[in-house]
């Protein structure tokens, strides 16, 4: 093995390291927060259940900025996102007096918000419009855009919204079961056992969607490689 | 998970895309202001189909017992309903035989007979017997059908 392949190795297992302490801090981080965020939702589900319409509010407020992302990376649609989370909102609501409190409150909204999407994705016909976001500006501050962009030609070379729209493609070419597993992930920065308990899988089948899912996206974005 | 390294760090940035700034300070009003619309426009048929829809879909695997048994509850209804329009008849009950010939029958059991009107019984206190309410001789000794009622 010579110098700079031994060297590169050795980056590439400290990167691989790295990442890994990366994904452990962020899981146990994940939990600590959860923890007090399921403390204040269970006394906001408990006052909503007797009737107090504001901490029903409460919760909507909390939660339609991460649902929301959920729903619009797995529709690529602005207006088919509002209406779903209209109605993901509203059914919540009819439902939370039937809301034991089993699992965390984060998790039952979830769950209802996936269910959803999957089945309006079922039904939605093919002549659907794509309608995206707009990119935030924060993108050309941040560290793995930048580096991205430093290293790989073809990103420094198109501009973002042309990245925005290869990425979306790339997404949608998976299916919804692989696309909800790695929004959840990658996107939003969910830990395998918690997407586990919203998908109602195991973590073994979580992980398998995982790997797929990056094996198909990798192959779309090969362009994008270093 | 690792060689996917750079893949996952270009499907982060998907992140960034976000609505209009103003999106979720007016998803709240935009909700409440749905929902009053959507309850004061739907008929109380869609509402009920809704919420049956809602409460299925919430109780799980037991719905198919609930279902199962609300299947047998309509059977059986069905069926007391069936009954009673069939005029609690006995199987093999013979129903279609004619009637019999007047003579053959006491005026009493006779439905051709209104006996409402010609039969009314009053108490007559002399003679202590029951007799028409528009009782006379000539046409109690006629009679119905022959048949002689009271003296």
């Amino acid at each position: 093995m010579t110098g700079d392949s031994l060297s590169n190795a050795l980056g590439n297992r400290r990167s691989s390291a790295d990442i890994f302490i990366q994904d452990k801090r962020r899981a146990a981080h994940k939990t600590q927060g959860m923890k007090k965020m399921s403390d204040e939702d269970a006394g906001l589900v408990k006052s909503a259940q007797s009737g107090n319409t504001s901490a029903f509010d409460e919760l909507v407020k909390k939660y339609a900025p991460k649902l929301y992302g959920l729903v619009y990376h797995m529709t690529s649609s602005h207006e088919d996102t509002n209406d779903l989370l209209q109605e993901i909102f509203a059914k919540a609501y009819r439902s939370l007096r039937r809301f034991r409190g089993k699992s965390k409150f984060y998790t039952w909204v979830y769950s209802i918000s996936v269910n959803m999407t999957l089945n309006f994705l079922k039904k939605r016909n093919r002549y659907w419009k794509i309608s995206l976001d707009d990119v935030d500006s924060a993108i050309e501050f941040d560290d793995e855009f930048i580096q991205q962009t430093s290293k790989v030609d073809i990103i420094r070379e198109c501009n973002i919204h042309e990245l925005q729209r290869r990425l979306n493609e790339a997404l949608m070419r998976l299916t919804e079961d692989h696309r909800a597993v790695v929004i959840m992930f990658d996107i939003q920065g969910m830990a395998h056992a918690e997407i586990s308990k919203i998908l109602k899988v195991s973590s073994g089948t979580v992980r398998s969607r995982l790997y797929y899912a990056h094996k198909q996206l990798q192959n779309y974005l090969e362009e994008f490689r270093n | 998970m690792n060689d996917f390294k750079e893949t996952r760090r270009l499907i982060r940035l998907k992140r960034y895309e976000q609505p209009p700034r103003d999106y979720h300070d007016n998803f709240l009003d935009d909700f409440r202001e749905r929902q009053r619309a959507e309850l004061l426009n739907r008929s109380s048929i869609r509402l009920f189909l809704e919420r049956l829809a809602t409460f299925t879909s919430d109780i799980g695997k037991s719905r198919w017992l609930i279902g199962g048994a609300l299947a047998y509850g309509v059977i059986a209804i069905l069926l007391m309903v069936n009954q009673e329009e069939a005029g609690n008849v006995l199987p093999g009950a013979d129903v279609s035989r004619e009637l019999p010939a007047p003579g053959e029958v006491s005026p009493l059991l006779d439905p051709r007979i209104d006996l409402l009107e010609d039969l009314v019984p009053v108490i007559d206190e002399d003679k202590g017997f029951l007799f028409p309410l528009d009782y006379n001789q000539d046409r109690l000794l006629k009679g119905i059908n022959g048949v002689i009622i009271g003296l």
